[in-house]
Formats: C-alpha cells, sequence, structure tokens
C-alpha cells in the first residue's frame, strides 16, 4: 500500500507479480512430481475453468455466491460499524455488552449457520443472515477500537464552532474511524466469503459452495480448485481495484 | 445581554469527584467590542472558564450569556488534518463552503493561494496556526476565544500572528476573551486585564489599559513595571508564576 522510499509503483507491482509467479511455478512441479490426480497441473484445472466458463456455469454459481457475500458484507459492516460505533462511545454500554459480544465472537460459524437454518428455513435470507451473524461482532471490536481513539479535541472543535451535526459525522468523525472500517472490511471479506461457502454446501441449491460439495461427492480436484481460484480471483479484483484505490483516495492525507 | 457582549457568572465548577471547585464565586461581564485579557498561573482553571464560555462544557453552577456567533483559537491548531486548508474552513461556515471571503481572509493570514489544496500536515507550525486564527474569523465571529493560542511557537511568528489578530479584530471588532499566561502578551494587546488566581480559582485583579494598539515593547515594559510596583504580589509567584517568559 505505501511506498518505501526507494521503492516504485513499478517495483511493487514487479514484486506482487513475482511472487503470484513463484506460487504457480511451485505448483506446477510439485503437480508433475506427484503425477497424480488429487493435485492436477495448472494447465488440466484453467482447462476445466474455461471448459465451466463458456457453459455459463461457472457464472451462475460465481454470481449466486458474489450476491451472498455482498449483501452479507455490507449489513454486517453498517451493523457492526453503528455498534462499535455506540460502544466505542459510552463505557457504560460497553461494560454491558461486552460479554454478548465475546460471546459472539467465540460462537462457531457452523452453529450459527445450522440455527438459522433451522429457526428461518433453508433459504437466502437465513443464509446471508447467518453469515453477516458471524462477522458483525469482529466488526464491532475492530470500530469500537476506531472509536475509543477518537480524537475529542477534534470533536470539540466542532462542537466550538456549532458544525451541524451530519457534516460534524463526515467530515469530523467518520474519517478517524476510516482506517478501522478498511481493515474491518478487509478482514471481513476474506472471512465473509469463506463462510458463505459453508452456508451453501449446508443448504443451498447453487453457489461456489454447492458446487464444490458437488466436486467432491467425485473427487474431482481440478473442479475444485477451479472454482476457488475463479473466486479467489474475484476477491483480489475487489482489493485492487475498489479497496485499494479507494483507501489511497481517502487515506491519501496520510502520504 | 445583547449585541455581542458577553456575562459570565459562575457559581461553581468541579471537577468530577471532587469537592473542592476549581473555579467559584466567579462574575465576569465583557462589553461587546471589548478585548479583554484573562490572565492566570498554569493549571488555575482559565481554559476550564474558557470551555464552559464556548459551551464545550456544560457541567457548572452558573449562567453564562454568550453570543452564539463564536470563533474559536485552541492551544494547538487543532485543523482537520483529512481536510485541505481550504475545506477546514469550509467545515465551520454555514452552507459548508469556502467562500472568496474567506479565501481573502486566508491571504490576508498570509497563507499563499498555492497552500490552499494542501493538508494541515504540509504547512509549517505557524502556517498552520495562521489557517486556524483565518478559520476562527471566518465565521465572522461576534465573540473570538483563545486558548493560550500562541505559545510554542518562535517569538517572531507568535508576534506576527499577534499583529495579525490585532489588525482583524480593530476591522471587525468581536467581542474577545483571550486567556493566557505571559503577562506581556496580556498588556499588549488588551483593553483590559483579568487576573484569575487562589482556589478555588476567582478573579482577584483586574487592571484596565487605555493606552493606544498596537504596543511598542517600551510601553508593555513600562506598564509591566508599573503594574508590578503597585501589585508586588503578582511576582511572588502567588498568581503569576510565569515561568516560561523570563524577560526584562
Amino acid at each position: 500500500m505505501r511506498t518505501e522510499p526507494g521503492l516504485s509503483r513499478a517495483a511493487e507491482r514487479r514484486l506482487r507479480f513475482a511472487a503470484f509467479a513463484l506460487l504457480l511455478l511451485l505448483w506446477w512441479g510439485l503437480a508433475l512430481v506427484l503425477h497424480s490426480d488429487v493435485l492436477p497441473t495448472p494447465a488440466a484445472v484453467w482447462e476445466r475453468l474455461w471448459a465451466h466458463a463458456v457453459s455459463g456455469e461457472l457464472w451462475r454459481h460465481l454470481g449466486a455466491t458474489l450476491a451472498r457475500v455482498a449483501a452479507s458484507f455490507l449489513i454486517a459492516m453498517l451493523v457492526g460499524t453503528a455498534i462499535g460505533i455506540l460502544l466505542g462511545g459510552s463505557r457504560r454500554l460497553d461494560v454491558f455488552f461486552d460479554g454478548w459480544l465475546v460471546l459472539g465472537l467465540n460462537i462457531p460459524a457452523l452453529v450459527t449457520i445450522i440455527l438459522c437454518y433451522v429457526w428461518f428455513g433453508l433459504n437466502d435470507a437465513a443464509a446471508v443472515l447467518a453469515v453477516a451473524a458471524n462477522k458483525i461482532p469482529t466488526v464491532v471490536v475492530t470500530v469500537r477500537e476506531g472509536a475509543r481513539a477518537v480524537d475529542r479535541e477534534l470533536l470539540a472543535v466542532a462542537t466550538a464552532f456549532r458544525v451541524p451535526p451530519l457534516r460534524r459525522l463526515t467530515r469530523v468523525y467518520l474519517p478517524q474511524l476510516l482506517p478501522y472500517l478498511f481493515a474491518s472490511a478487509r478482514s471481513g471479506l476474506s472471512l465473509i466469503w469463506k463462510i458463505v461457502l459453508v452456508v451453501e454446501l449446508l443448504g443451498r441449491p447453487n453457489g461456489i459452495g454447492f458446487r464444490l460439495n458437488a466436486f467432491f461427492q467425485f473427487f474431482d480436484i481440478a473442479g475444485i480448485l477451479a472454482y476457488t481460484l475463479a473466486f479467489a480471483a474475484v476477491v483480489l479484483a475487489v482489493e485492487a481495484w475498489l479497496l485499494r484505490p479507494l483507501e489511497r483516495r481517502l487515506l491519501g492525507w496520510r502520504a | 445581554m445583547s449585541g455581542g457582549g458577553l456575562s459570565v457568572e459562575l457559581q461553581a465548577k468541579y471537577w468530577p469527584g471532587s469537592d473542592v471547585p476549581v473555579l467559584a464565586g466567579l462574575r465576569l461581564d465583557v462589553a461587546a467590542g471589548e478585548f479583554l485579557c484573562l490572565v492566570g498561573p498554569s493549571g488555575c482553571g482559565k481554559s476550564t472558564l474558557l470551555a464552559a464560555i464556548a459551551g464545550l462544557d456544560a457541567d457548572f453552577l452558573g449562567r453564562i450569556d454568550a453570543p452564539p456567533e463564536r470563533g474559536m483559537l485552541f492551544q494547538t491548531p487543532r485543523l482537520m488534518p483529512w481536510l485541505t486548508v481550504r475545506d477546514n474552513l469550509a467545515l465551520v461556515l454555514a452552507d459548508g463552503r469556502c467562500s472568496p471571503a474567506a479565501e481573502a481572509l486566508l491571504d490576508a493570514m498570509e497563507i499563499p493561494p498555492a497552500l490552499l489544496d494542501r493538508y494541515p500536515g504540509q504547512l509549517s507550525g505557524g502556517q498552520q496556526r495562521r489557517v486556524a486564527l483565518a478559520r476562527a474569523f471566518a465565521v465572522r465571529p461576534r465573540l473570538l476565544l483563545l486558548d493560550e493560542p500562541f505559545v510554542s511557537l518562535d517569538a517572531p511568528v507568535a508576534q506576527r500572528l499577534r499583529e495579525l489578530l490585532l489588525e482583524h479584530w480593530m476591522r471587525e471588532r468581536p467581542t474577545v476573551l483571550f486567556v493566557t499566561h505571559d503577562l506581556d502578551e496580556a498588556l499588549a494587546l488588551g483593553d483590559r486585564i483579568v487576573f484569575l488566581g487562589g482556589r478555588p480559582a476567582g478573579i482577584v485583579l483586574e487592571l484596565v489599559l487605555s493606552e493606544p494598539r498596537p504596543r511598542a515593547p517600551e510601553a508593555v515594559w513600562r506598564l509591566r513595571r508599573q503594574l508590578l510596583s503597585t501589585h508586588p504580589e503578582l511576582l511572588s509567584g502567588r498568581v503569576i508564576p510565569d515561568p516560561e517568559t523570563p524577560r526584562p
């Protein structure tokens, strides 16, 4: 993200690419040495990926998973941020809900998922709710940290100059929370898509998780790797073309 | 009180958990357009009083009448580091935009136009204070509150900022409450000086100054000598320890 002195943007890009190429080479070498069905070569995986992309199946499942990720991500960020701000701002609320939070952090994702399916039925609302419920406590913890660190002196400036409440929120308060929101969004994205796969595997008729389960029944490792890579590519793209530019834009003043 | 004056009747101000008040029985009236300096030793409650007047602390017994159009200058510039110079002014203005008048004000405070789109972190300490001073005047305040605004600056920079403050005060004539522990600064600027002291703190002395401004260093020195000869207790350390300004 931040370039050290002496490391240009181009050099940074070369390093990222080199790391990726090295991983690919290691995989390829290992697959050739083992020469086994349980570790197909990158070429075989690519072939499978291409076939599913052409048939349209990949896009159907990818789309379903992405929609669930997006919905649960937005819900978790909004709810978690609101609660985090409240707890960070009030010692009383913080102490009261601290036990709940610890509980929420430690309930296994699997338990939430099963309970949501049992209580609300095997539908997408239950699936999204289960994933969001898993992520909300971690958002709360990060944002609460940010809310505690908010500079009271700068808020006092807004008070002294009678800055209207909405402007105070968007230009004085939230900018201080942004680094925490980004940290939360990053870890959130990677956590959420993993949980979404479990939710799909347990009770949805489509999505990457559902498809992985089908591959698993046939020990189709190439299929599993193909779908995994497809989704990982999406996550990397979101990071590189959405989160990182957004962060550079919003936190540019720190440079 | 109307017309931009300030009226304070503070019965008591306690810190939470303490049964000795910081401030007690304090009555202060500042006429519209008056430049009042509030002087007292560090930690005597000057800033506490200012925070109450600024509406930053509502936890006190008493009554404060202050005009709502307020500008304030703090001990540190307190600019929002994520907003450009221009947006820092826009933040406090009624419509949220940096008006040409506000930009003219920045120019008057010797902030060149090239700096308007910079972030505060890219400015020098002196430049940040200038922006903070422009911000305080940009809201066209009827009451200007200053809390030791020029401490920890090089003497020439502080001197120039005092001149700018005086210039704009003369032009706009807001009521000014200037808190400082630097007696010379108060003598150079104020229409009136109110000394705070004791525990709980109250007003221990008032001094009206009629000398025209800007006041030359010799005039300030003469005032100081006069004051200390009639009120030697100010030197005894009971009221003004004045640790940071060992001057002739």
